[in-house]
C-alpha cells in the first residue's frame, strides 16, 4: 500500500503525462470502437458481392497492428515514467515481484481509466458515422451497432495489451535497481537479413503475377494474402537493418552535433526505432496498391467500359473508398498517437542526460532538431521502403496508374506526405515533456 | 579590492547580492562570490545546503532571482551580466565559455569517447575534422590516447571521468564547473582525476568551482566557501 502510495504521489505531483496516457488509452479505444463499427456495417450490406467482407477483413487488418502498438507504446511508457521511483523501492528493499505487482496495478489502472472514458465517448460514434453513405444510401446509427459480445471484449482486450506491454516495459527495472544503461557495443544486425528479404520480395512479386481467377477466389484471396503478410513481414525485419546502416554512415559524416547524437541512438536500438515507424510503414505499404486499384476504377468508370461493372460493384467501390479514407486517417492518427508516446517515454527515459545537454548550452532548439531527426529518418526509410516493395509487388496497377491517373500518382504522393506530416506533428507536440524535465525543480537543487 | 580582497582586476565571475526560491524554499540566500582567474574554489557544506543551487546559478544554468551574476571573459573585456539574460543567451554562453563535468559523467553511452567530446565543438559549428584534432589534443593531454574509438561503457571509471573533463575543457572555457566529480570514484581516482582537473586549469589560467562533500578535494583548491541554510558562511 506504502509503495502504491509513493507511486500515485509522484502522479498527483507530475499529473501531465497521466493525462497523456489516459488520453492515448482513450484514443486507442474509440478508434478501435470505430473500426469495428465500420466493419460490422459493412458485413451488414445486403448485396452477395464478396467485395465487403473482404473489405470489412482489410479494414481491421489495416488499422489492428497500428492500434495493437499504440496500446502497447502507452502502457509501456506509464511503466517507464515510473522507473526511478520504482528502482527507489528496489533499492529500499521492495522486493522485485512486489516491485512489479505495484507498477502493473498502476499502469492497468490508468490504462483502465482511459479506456472506460473512449468506451463511453464510443457510444457517441455512431450517430457521428452515420454521417457516412454505404452501399448508396444514407446510413443509420443501428447499421453501426455492435453485438454486445463485441463492446464487452474490445475494452477487456484493450486493458489485457496494456498489462502485457507493461509487464514488458517493466522488465529492466526489476532486473536492476539501478536502471543503468550500460550498453557495450551498438548491436549489429546481418546483412543477410537483406539478402532473405529481396529473396521474399521478388517471390511475392511474381506469385503476385502468376496468380489466376482459374485458381478460384478463395485460392487467389489466401496467395495474395500470404504474399502481402510475406512483405510486411519481410519490412519488419530489411527496416532496421536499413535504418541502422544509415544511421551509421550519417553518424561517421555529419558535423552536426544533433544529427550525430540521433543517428547513434538509431544504431544503437534500430528495432525500437523501427517499431515507433512501423504504423506509416504498413499503411505506405497497403496505400499504394489501394489508391492504385481506385485510380484505376475511376479511370474505368469515366469511360465506355463502365458497363463492365454491375450496380453492387460500382457502389462497392465508392464504400472501398470511404473505407480506404477512414483506414487511412485512422492509421495516421495512430501513427501520430505511436510517436508522440514512444517520444514522451523517451525523454522520460533518458531525462539526466537531456539535463545534461542543456546544462553544458546545448539550444533547445537543437535538442528538439535531435528528436525530430531520431524519428524522421526511420520514417522516410519506413514510407519509401514501404512505397517501393507495395509498387514492386503490384508494380502493373501502380504502372496503370502513373499512366492512366495523374490525379490518383499525385493522391497517393500527398497521402504519403501527409504521413510524414502526422508523425512530425507527434514529435512536436511532446515539445513541453521535453521542456518540463528541462526546467523540473529537481534540476537546481 | 573588492571586499573578498581579490583585484578588481583580476575578477572573472562575480556574483552579487544573488538569491533563489524553489517554490516556499529559499535555497540560496544574498550570495556574494567573486572567482579570480586560474583560481579554484571548493563550495562545501552539507546536504539541501544550497551547493548545487549556487553553482547553477553562478554558471547561469538557474537565473537569480535578486542580485547580479557577471562574467568577464577577458580583463579588458566588459562584463556581461547573467540575471537579465534570455535563457538562449545564457545556453550560448554557457556553450561557449563554460565548461562542466557532473558526478556521473552524463556522457552518452551510444557515442564514442571521442565522438562525446566533440560534441560541444560540433554545437559550436565547429567542422568535424577540425573539431577531431582539437579532441585528439584534448585525448592526450589527459591520457587517453587510443582509447577514442571506445565506447564509454567499453572504459573504466576513470576513463570515462577523464573523458567527461576532456569534453568540459575542449572548447578552450574560461572556466570549468564541476558538481561532485569524484563523488563516484574510488579514492585513488579521485585524486588522479581531480589532479588532472587543477593542473589543467592552472595551465591555462582557468578558473574552477567544485561542489564537494570531500574535505580531501577541497583542500586542494586555493579556497573553500561554505554553505548553510542557502547562505555563505565564510567568504575568503
Amino acid at each position: 500500500m506504502t509503495a502504491m502510495w509513493m507511486l500515485a504521489a509522484a502522479t498527483r505531483r507530475d499529473p501531465s503525462l497521466a493525462w497523456l496516457q489516459l488520453t492515448a488509452s482513450a484514443v486507442t479505444t474509440v478508434l478501435s470502437f470505430g473500426v469495428a463499427m465500420l466493419t460490422a456495417a459493412f458485413l451488414r450490406v445486403p448485396s452477395d458481392e464478396i467485395g465487403y467482407p473482404v473489405l470489412a477483413i482489410v479494414l481491421v487488418g489495416f488499422v489492428f497492428v497500428p492500434l495493437a502498438t499504440l496500446g502497447t507504446a502507452t502502457a509501456r511508457l506509464t511503466a517507464r515514467s515510473r522507473d526511478d521511483r520504482l528502482a527507489t523501492l528496489r533499492l529500499l528493499g521492495v522486493s522485485a515481484a512486489r516491485v512489479r505487482r505495484t507498477a502493473l496495478a498502476e499502469a492497468t489502472l490508468i490504462a483502465a481509466i482511459g479506456i472506460a472514458a473512449g468506451t463511453a465517448v464510443s457510444l457517441a460514434l455512431p450517430f457521428a458515422l452515420s454521417a457516412l453513405t454505404i452501399y448508396g444510401q444514407p446510413s443509420t446509427p443501428s447499421a453501426f451497432a455492435l453485438p454486445i459480445a463485441v463492446r464487452a471484449v474490445i475494452p477487456i482486450a484493450l486493458t489485457v495489451i496494456a498489462m502485457g506491454s507493461a509487464m514488458a516495459g517493466l522488465r529492466r527495472v526489476t532486473i536492476s535497481p539501478l536502471g543503468v544503461r550500460i550498453r557495450r557495443d551498438a548491436p549489429r544486425l546481418s546483412w543477410l537479413r537483406i539478402v532473405l528479404g529481396a529473396a521474399v520480395i521478388v517471390g511475392a512479386a511474381l506469385l503476385t503475377q502468376v496468380v489466376s481467377p482459374e485458381w478460384g477466389l478463395a485460392v487467389v484471396f489466401v496467395v495474395l494474402a500470404l504474399a502481402v503478410l510475406a512483405v510486411m513481414g519481410v519490412l519488419g525485419l530489411v527496416g532496421p537493418w536499413i535504418v541502422a546502416t544509415t544511421a551509421r554512415i550519417r553518424a561517421r559524416r555529419t558535423s552536426d552535433g544533433a544529427r550525430l547524437i540521433a543517428m547513434r541512438s538509431i544504431a544503437d536500438d534500430p528495432k525500437a526505432s523501427w517499431r515507433q515507424v512501423s504504423a506509416i510503414a504498413l499503411t505506405s505499404f497497403i496505400m499504394v496498391p489501394a489508391v492504385a486499384m481506385m485510380g484505376y476504377l475511376d479511370v474505368i468508370r469515366a469511360s465506355d467500359s463502365r458497363e463492365i461493372m454491375t450496380d453492387d460493384q460500382l457502389l462497392m467501390f465508392a464504400d472501398a473508398r470511404t473505407m480506404l479514407l477512414s483506414a487511412i486517417v485512422i492509421a495516421f492518427l495512430v501513427a501520430g498517437c505511436q510517436v508522440a508516446i514512444t517520444q514522451s517515454a523517451a525523454v522520460l527515459e533518458r531525462r539526466e542526460l537531456f539535463v545534461a545537454l542543456d546544462r553544458l548550452g546545448i539550444p533547445r532548439g537543437a535538442l528538439m532538431r535531435m528528436r525530430r531527426e531520431e524519428v524522421m529518418m526511420p520514417a522516410f526509410v519506413a514510407v519509401a521502403g514501404s512505397a517501393a516493395a507495395a509498387s514492386l509487388l503490384s508494380f502493373v496497377l501502380v504502372l496503370m496508374m502513373l499512366i492512366m491517373s495523374p490525379i490518383s500518382s499525385a493522391t497517393l504522393v500527398l497521402l504519403l506526405a501527409a504521413g510524414i506530416l502526422m508523425l512530425l506533428t507527434g514529435v512536436s507536440i511532446t515539445r513541453p515533456v521535453l521542456l518540463r524535465v528541462l526546467t523540473a525543480p529537481e534540476r537546481g537543487e | 579590492m573588492d571586499q573578498s580582497g581579490i583585484s578588481d582586476q583580476a575578477w572573472m565571475l562575480r556574483a552579487d547580492g544573488v538569491s533563489r526560491r524553489f517554490g516556499t524554499t529559499l535555497a540560496l540566500s544574498d550570495a556574494r562570490l567573486t572567482l579570480d582567474r586560474g583560481e579554484a574554489v571548493a563550495i562545501m557544506g552539507p546536504s539541501g545546503s544550497g551547493k548545487s543551487t549556487l553553482l547553477h546559478v553562478l554558471a547561469g544554468v538557474l537565473a537569480a532571482e535578486e542580485g547580479r551574476v557577471l562574467m568577464r571573459p577577458g580583463p579588458d573585456t566588459e562584463a556581461v551580466d547573467l540575471t537579465g539574460m534570455h535563457d538562449d543567451d545564457r545556453s550560448a554562453l554557457r556553450l561557449r565559455r563554460f565548461g562542466f563535468v557532473f558526478q556521473q559523467g552524463l556522457l552518452l553511452p551510444e557515442l564514442t569517447a571521442m565522438e562525446n567530446i566533440v560534441l560541444p565543438l560540433l554545437f559550436q559549428g565547429v567542422q568535424r575534422r577540425e573539431a577531431h584534432r582539437t579532441a585528439e589534443e584534448a585525448l592526450r593531454d589527459l591520457g587517453l590516447q587510443g582509447l577514442g574509438n571506445r565506447r564509454i561503457g567499453q572504459l573504466s571509471g576513470g576513463q570515462a571521468s577523464r573523458v567527461a573533463i576532456a569534453r568540459a575543457i575542449v572548447t578552450d572555457p574560461s572556466i570549468v564547473f564541476a558538481d561532485e566529480p569524484t563523488g563516484a570514484l574510488d579514492s585513488l581516482t579521485a585524486h588522479d582525476v581531480l589532479t588532472v582537473l587543477l593542473e589543467l586549469g592552472r595551465a591555462k589560467n582557468r578558473a574552477l568551482v567544485i561542489v564537494t562533500h570531500d574535505d580531501r578535494v577541497a583542500s586542494r583548491c586555493d579556497r573553500i566557501v561554505r554553505l548553510s541554510d542557502g547562505r555563505i558562511e565564510r567568504p575568503v
